[in-house]
């Protein structure tokens, strides 16, 4: 019969979660091979065709010969001008793992627009090139023509472009193979794997970057980086290196991942392992603090012979009160010796709170920043019966926390009994149930005095304010009320309505009955039941006609609560009742037989 | 083609910010109730619950547990039931039309004699046989009510006809609950005088392997068996990362079957529990909340981190199954019920948060997954995608699954503490590392299923097995 659907939460999510991943991965991938039309896991290089370049011009720049690019293309070799849009360049992937990066480095230098939102500019980038399937030009491309997402443009910064200089012409035409093909791929795989490269010129093999200014008329060029800041270079050395394609990002991502979990487990034990260490010192210290305790409450000779003394603070106290856990655990054992050990040792208890200083640990809580240490605060002033703190705590009766607000209020009733409900005049905020119930309880044990003009309460514009008055009423009858309460009945709130009612049961008179039978037209379905109950409690045999009036209504459950009302109307009330349903049959004789089950 | 690729690109966004987006959602949903549990904690750390249990001002409640073929634990159920300490309570066993002796057991155990009663019935339900009270003043509190089999939305609605005072506490029989749950569970009732509180409910833990005696929790164990296990692993996540959250936003629209307070008068005015769902828990929050946005009235669900209510999990993979299954089937139906909820600002963050998250995350979750997993399997076993990808990928999702089980586990430890020796925490994580392989891919099989069920209009609630917490078998057939 489990019905319960909490996992459906974690579980579904969890799954959900890795379905996602799995999903973008799948289409991502799918619009990367959508084109395939090459061996896969190779990378090679892209190269737009300008107009009048032939398969050797083309060949010669990447070091390569014309027949084999032809071929590589799936293409007839000739002479002429060379028709495809772009063609792949046969470069091995050892070459490519550098000339990938130093690509995408030098486009991004050369462009010289890194300086601003480089995250988005990628963004944009990547979401157009899967949009539009063009290629940027002589960029690095996976076989299917299609460039992935994860192999966008690294982020570079302008700081990185300061020490580059081009020390060749662009002009693809003029560069000789032999020029770019000197390649210090040291100097690279030091920057890498975050070493510090030499410092000396470099030139860097089969970079092809688009024109800075146009990129419809760039061609490809050969570009030679002079290092000239050493520092420039150690520095981004030494920047961690980030991963390059996407399974390297995925595995970041886990490895992350994994950290974190490792992190939380170590957690997780180190909190086992304290936590149980300290529940073993503190049960020692504990034992020894409540020996402490009980010793002076009961054998201290201030205490026992002459209460005008004043109490010493031995040196052992003060070292053990100089913890703030131990003053806490104190402060707590004496609350619960006060609360349940009455005479002269309970009273014990208090002087021992106030000679150990304690009452200025629990008032310096008032003003903490922490709500709770506040609230706590107020509750220990008020169990150890600081009356001089009213003051202090007065001034949180309106306080934003609810919860001191309630703390607030209980103390200033616990300290003074009615007289503290003046709190009551400048209370701004409403009431909850529970606080009611919890004033009330604490009123109980207080004798029935002092309470203040209820009057003007029950005429305030915060409701659950009246409902308390309404309440407190009914509890400590307060009969001088009665024609106030009855003047409640009136109001448009069905809920005040409701509590005045119930009320009026406490502090009723010879016509409260008669004036609540009349207000039954006028009142809400609950009301009406609750009214219905009263007067069968308070009424007499006056009120048989109201009642007979109600059981006659088609509604079962006012038949049900007007049954039940007419049997507390004695002898008359019960004889009419069965005379009522035996001569009307079901389900009257259904809800006698049930009342005269008396379930 | 073009067109194709650029359909396929924003496809890829679409689901690139989804999957952001839900990743970010459950890291501040975590967040968010962890701060929302602690906030609790401090709120209560010094409430005086054995007042409200006490006090002639406490609120009136009757706890309503329906009960269908329980003979083997029934006895001690109601024993559990009767230990709670509260001043104002009534305490309605219904027999939900039981073919064994669940109602002779009863009778016989508590004395109880056949009593007249006149059943009004605002709600629907079934026909009412008779209704029972004890002779033994001890058993005063106890009422037994008979009624023909309708399911369990049809013997609450029953018991909620019954019921004689202000709030109702929906209970599973099987449930054990801890001594000072009903007072935990009815303060928050009355303790938020901003808006009318319509709900609560609690946090409920699995009793596998936890020893029971007289009725009451004696010591908490963690599950020997490995599905309880795995459960205990999801409830904690579930209830300390999730829960709270929504309460502090209020946008909870679950209070769980097993343990759960309601407002009688809202619960009555708005229809009570629906008979035509599986997922009337659910369905019930959902409907009085819209009851109460309808009328303009302000209202909140409310929700504590302890742990009330220890119950017993499915240990075997058929049972399992079919309560994901019903769960699922719960799920969409209440949601496809009151789809008028979604994106509808009226109903302010349940309409602009709380139902979308459970639209599109709960409900649509399983099938994006399923086929998810589906097309990149076939897409790695064709060529599309590398290998190294495909197990890159799945890992990201075994980690993040490791992780967040972890902090859960975290909070549990540095907040309950209820599995306290260090081996049921090692236990516990080496769940959460297996759980990807052994538990989760059949859940989500159950969820599927649960999809394909409804969509063939299934209703019931299958068959249940319960081995009883003295370990006994019983057969439930619904």
């Amino acid at each position: 019969m489990i019905s319960d659907q909490a996992c459906l939460i974690s579980q579904k999510s969890l799954g959900a979660l890795g379905t996602l991943l799995v999903l973008v991965a799948f289409f991502q991938a799918a619009g990367q091979t959508a084109h395939s039309n090459s061996p896969k896991g190779d990378r090679y290089i892209r190269h737009v065709v300008q107009p009048h370049q032939t398969y050797d011009l083309i060949a010669r720049v990447y070091g390569v010969t014309g027949r084999n690019l032809a071929a590589f293309n799936n293409l007839e070799y000739h002479k002429d001008e060379v028709l495809a849009k772009y063609l792949t360049i046969p470069v091995k992937r050892s070459n490519n793992t550098v000339a990938e990066k130093r690509s995408n480095d030098v486009e991004q230098k050369v462009k010289g627009k890194l300086e601003t939102s480089v995250v988005f500019k990628n963004r944009i980038r990547r979401t157009a090139n899967d949009y539009f399937p063009v290629s940027l030009e002589n960029e690095l491309i996976s076989p299917s023509g299609r460039r992935p997402i994860q192999t966008s443009l690294p982020v570079a910064s302008r700081r990185d472009t300061i020490g580059f200089t081009p020390l060749i012409s662009r002009n693809a035409s003029t560069v000789s193979p032999a020029s770019i093909s000197t390649v210090k791929q040291v100097f690279l795989q030091h920057k890498q794997i975050g070493t510090v490269p030499p410092s000396h010129p470099i030139t860097v093999r089969s970079v092809a970057v688009p024109s800075p200014t146009n990129n419809h008329t760039s061609s490809v060029i050969s570009t030679t980086y002079k290092v000239t800041t050493k520092a420039k270079l150690s520095s981004s050395g030494n920047r961690r290196s980030k991963p390059k394609t996407r399974v390297e990002k995925v595995y970041m991502l886990v490895r992350t991942q994994i950290i974190i979990t490792l992190s939380l487990v170590a957690l997780i034990f180190s909190c086992m392992v304290t936590r149980n260490r300290r529940a073993i010192r503190t049960a020692k210290s504990e034992q020894f603090l409540r020996s402490m305790l009980i010793d002076n409450v009961t054998s201290h000779p201030v205490f026992l012979d002459d209460p005008s003394r004043q109490f010493h603070v031995s040196e052992l106290w003060k070292k053990q009160l100089k913890k703030r856990t131990t003053r806490t655990f104190i402060i707590d054992e004496i609350i619960t010796g006060r609360k349940n050990i009455k005479g002269k040792i309970g009273e014990n208890f208090l002087k021992l709170y106030v000679g150990l200083k304690l009452d200025e640990e629990s008032f310096s809580k008032l003003k903490s920043k922490q709500w709770n240490q506040v609230a706590q605060g107020i509750q220990e002033l008020a169990l150890m019966e600081q009356h001089h703190r009213m003051s202090d705590i007065f001034r949180e009766i309106n306080s934003k926390n609810e919860y001191v607000r309630a703390e607030a209020q209980s103390a200033l009733v616990y300290l003074s009994g009615f007289r503290g409900l003046w709190f009551l005049k400048v209370l701004s905020h409403p009431i909850s149930e529970w606080q009611q119930m919890r004033l009330i309880n604490m009123l109980s044990s207080f004798p029935v005095s002092n309470i203040p003009d209820l009057h003007i309460l029950l005429s305030s514009s915060n409701q659950s304010l009246v409902i308390f008055t309404l309440k407190l009423i009914s509890a400590f009858q307060q009969r001088g009320m009665h024609n106030e309460v009855i003047r409640c009945l009136g109001t448009k709130n069905e809920l005040v309505n409701f509590h005045a009612i119930n009320c009026l049961k406490e502090i009723y008179n010879a016509s409260t009955a008669k004036t609540l039978a009349e207000r039954f037209p006028f009142e809400s379905r609950r009301n009406k039941f609750a009214i219905v109950k009263v007067v069968g409690e308070i009424g007499d045999e006056s009120q048989i006609d109201f009642l007979l009036r109600v059981l006659a209504l088609s509604d079962n459950a006012f038949k049900m609560c007007a049954a039940t009302a007419l049997t507390g109307m004695g002898n008359k009330g019960s004889y009419l009742l069965e005379k009522y349903c035996n001569s009307k049959g079901d389900p009257y004789s259904q809800i006698f037989r049930h009342i005269k089950s008396a379930v | 083609m073009i067109w194709f690729e650029i359909a396929a690109g924003m496809f890829i966004d679409a689901l690139y910010f989804y999957g952001l987006f839900m990743l970010i959602f459950y890291v501040a949903i975590a967040i968010v109730s962890i701060d929302e549990t602690l906030q609790n904690y401090k709120k209560n750390s010094s409430t005086d619950y054995p007042l409200l249990a006490t006090s002639d001002n406490s609120p009136s409640v009757s706890i309503i547990a329906p009960a269908y073929n329980e003979g083997v634990t029934i006895i001690e159920n109601v024993k559990s039931l009767l230990g709670i300490h509260y001043s104002n309570l009534q305490i309605i066993i219904v027999n939900d039309g039981s073919t064994d002796n669940s109602l002779q057991k009863l009778i016989h155990a508590y004395q109880l004699y056949k009593v007249e009663f006149f059943v009004d019935s605002p709600l629907p339900s079934k026909r009412v046989r008779g209704v029972y009270k004890s002779l033994n003043a001890a058993f005063k509190k106890i009422v037994v009510v008979d009624k023909e089999n309708g399911g369990k939305s049809d013997a609450l609605n029953a018991g909620i006809n019954i019921a004689a005072n202000d709030y109702i506490v929906a209970v599973d029989v099987d449930c054990i609950l801890e001594q000072d749950a009903l007072v935990k569970i009815i303060k928050p009732l009355i303790d938020y005088p901003k808006a009318r509180v319509i709900a609560s409910g609690g946090v409920v833990r699995i009793a596998n392997s936890c020893i029971v005696e007289d009725g009451k929790l004696v010591k908490v164990n963690l599950p020997q068996n490995y599905l309880a296990k795995v459960q205990t692993l999801e409830y904690l996540r579930s209830f300390l990362l999730a829960r709270m959250a929504w309460t502090r936003l209020n946008g909870l629209l679950l209070v769980s079957g097993a343990f759960g307070a309601f407002d009688k008068d809202i619960v009555i005015k708005c229809g009570g529990y629906n008979t035509k769902t599986v997922g009337e828990d659910m369905e019930l929050i959902v409907r009085m909340r819209r009851y109460m946005v309808d009328r303009n009235e302000p209202h909140c669900v409310k929700y504590i981190p302890d742990p009330l209510c220890w119950t017993e999990a499915p240990s075997t993979y058929k049972i399992l199954g079919r309560q994901r299954n019903r769960w699922m089937r719960g799920t969409i139906e209440t949601l496809l019920t009151h789809k008028t909820i979604l994106f509808n600002r009226r109903f302010g963050l349940m309409g602009m948060a709380s139902y979308p998250y459970w639209f599109f995350f709960e409900m649509l979750g399983p099938p994006i997954e399923f086929l998810g997993l589906i097309l990149f399997l076939a897409a790695t076993l064709f060529g599309l995608i590398q290998w190294s990808f495909f197990i890159a990928m799945v890992c990201v999702a075994i980690t993040f699954s490791c992780m967040y089980s972890a902090f859960a586990i975290l909070m549990e430890v540095l907040s309950f503490n209820r599995y306290n020796r260090p081996i049921d925490v090692a236990k516990l994580l080496l769940v959460a590392i297996s759980e990807p392989f052994l538990f989760h891919p059949f859940v989500l099989w159950c969820h599927i299923t649960g999809i394909i069920d409804y969509l063939k209009n299934k209703r019931g609630w299958g068959e249940m097995t319960r081995t009883g917490f003295n370990g006994k078998l019983s057969e439930l057939k619904v």
